[in-house]
């Protein structure tokens, strides 16, 4: 674990994170008015809604943090001029970008858990502090098990540069197809047969089994961490090829 | 010490870099000058480790820099683009102190390299607020506080006035002489060719065309213009 250099970054972070205190305030406040929607939602529904897709929107959170946080680091670095003064660094490539998204990983917790404590304090989520332990495992498992995605997606930002389809993409599909705002069994029967081709849906059904039926299903746990070794090996091995590419190409700089 | 051969770099189907041998010795500072769109920014980022050449190899320190990225940048200082390549939020001090936790060298030597350089009254002055100098000798002290073997260093004395330039010239030329330190830097600045170098490089349209000690072509120094 390059547990220094991590450290560098998180420090670094913290201070730059400092001169833009109202960011942080502005992103709660979003959030929260996005709790707001759902919790009138569900009073129109039924009084489970509610419980239910805030546990899909937490999992949203991680997921899409996971998927472009990576991403949204290169490209801050690339918008500052800084990439390749990181990447003078006589560590490896992979061990630089793994430090910059574990320091924006330690910063993301702190809005994890004020994401709950919105839930909690506003909107009437009743969660044990056991429950909130488990999601701060879940917050790990998810965080570690799609870290393979966000380097794909960061592969492709880094070769093409301009958007980010393809993390827009995935996040529509698994916002869509997992279940994180209604059961995927929903669904007409061919998307529900889609939704089991992704490790996510398994991965909310974990959690919501674990919170809400006091029920662990390690099989569905097995799936997530299985396709997440695949998606790590399949992301580093695309990482490396978009690396060399720009280096080839003399644009690992530019965006 | 530093070792380039039949190196050639082509974007797309322009070509930057062609046939390129150079042999600089331990201790030597090199000026690579030409004129602007020659190559020598890309063949100082090729060092770097930053651009990978098309063909041929480039070495420090017996290191082959392509094949063996982290090795090669172990021991060499670098200073490229000075404008950018700081974080704008952070002040001076933070800056290096930043990049020195990266590079894991040793911190307790930015005070010092503060002072040598003249950056101390700046050290809490954030990135953003500047003068194009003091980036400079900020870019410069990020790349000496390695104690680097070698140092590349790109446009030198851009943005300094005469003083600080001399003054520049003064500290490398003594870190040169203590630790018998390698120097290769990209200049357009005949003066600087002069004072500092002992050695040259005259690249053009991606080719050497010219290279010899310095000493042979002072009192020439339109020699620089080709």
């Amino acid at each position: 674990m390059p547990l220094k250099i991590i450290l560098a970054f998180l420090i670094r972070d913290f201070k730059i994170e400092k001169a833009y205190r109202l960011h942080f305030l502005v992103k709660l406040a979003t959030v929260g008015f996005q709790f707001a929607v759902f919790f009138f939602l569900g009073k129109m529904v039924n009084e489970n809604y509610f419980p239910f897709v805030f546990t899909g929107l937490l999992f949203s959170k991680i997921f899409e943090f996971t998927l472009s946080g990576i991403t949204d680091s290169i490209r801050q670095e690339q918008h500052w001029g800084t990439l390749e003064s990181l990447l003078l660094c006589p560590k490896g490539h992979q061990r630089i970008l793994f430090s910059m998204f574990a320091s924006k990983t330690v910063l993301f917790f702190f809005e994890f858990l004020a994401y709950i404590l919105i839930g909690v304090f506003f909107f009437g989520i009743s969660l044990s502090l056991l429950k909130i332990f488990y999601l701060v495992l879940f917050w790990l498992v998810v965080i570690f098990s799609f870290y393979g995605l966000g380097l794909l997606n960061a592969s492709y930002v880094l070769v093409f540069k301009r958007g980010d389809p393809a993390g827009w993409l995935i996040s529509t599909l698994t916002d869509l197809l997992s279940g994180v705002y209604f059961p995927s069994n929903l669904l007409p029967l061919w998307l529900v047969k889609i939704s089991y081709l992704l490790p996510t849906t398994y991965a909310l059904a974990f959690i919501r089994q674990l919170l809400f039926d006091g029920t662990l299903n390690p099989g569905y746990l097995l799936i997530v961490f299985f396709s997440g070794f695949i998606l790590y090996i399949a992301g580093t091995a695309c990482l490396k090829l978009a690396l060399n590419s720009c280096k080839k190409n003399g644009t690992l700089g530019s965006y | 010490m530093i070792s380039i051969k039949n190196l050639s770099k082509t974007f797309g189907t322009k070509k930057v870099l062609a046939d390129i041998n150079i042999d600089i010795e331990k201790g030597a500072i090199v000026a690579l000058t030409g004129p602007n769109g020659a190559g020598k920014t890309t063949l100082l980022k090729i060092l770097s480790c930053l651009i990978l050449p098309s063909i041929g190899t480039a070495e420090i320190n017996g290191v082959n820099c392509i094949t063996n990225r982290t090795s090669c940048l172990k021991n060499t200082g670098i200073a490229l683009n000075s404008e950018y390549g700081f974080y704008a939020q952070l002040t001076v001090k933070e800056n290096l102190q930043f990049f020195c936790r990266l590079y894991e060298t040793d911190c307790t030597k930015i005070a010092e390299m503060l002072e040598l350089l003249s950056l101390a009254e700046f050290k809490n002055t954030k990135f953003l607020f500047c003068s194009a100098g003091t980036k400079q000798k900020l870019t410069l002290a990020r790349a000496l506080i390695k104690n680097p073997a070698v140092i590349l260093i790109d446009e030198l004395s851009k943005s300094l006035d005469n003083t600080s330039a001399e003054n520049i010239y003064n500290i490398l030329k003594n870190i040169n002489s203590i630790n018998n330190t390698t120097i290769l830097f990209v200049t357009h600045n005949i003066n600087e060719i002069l004072n500092l170098s002992t050695h040259y490089f005259i690249l053009k349209e991606g080719t050497i065309i010219s290279e010899g000690k310095t000493d042979a072509v002072k009192n020439n120094p339109g020699f620089f213009n080709p």
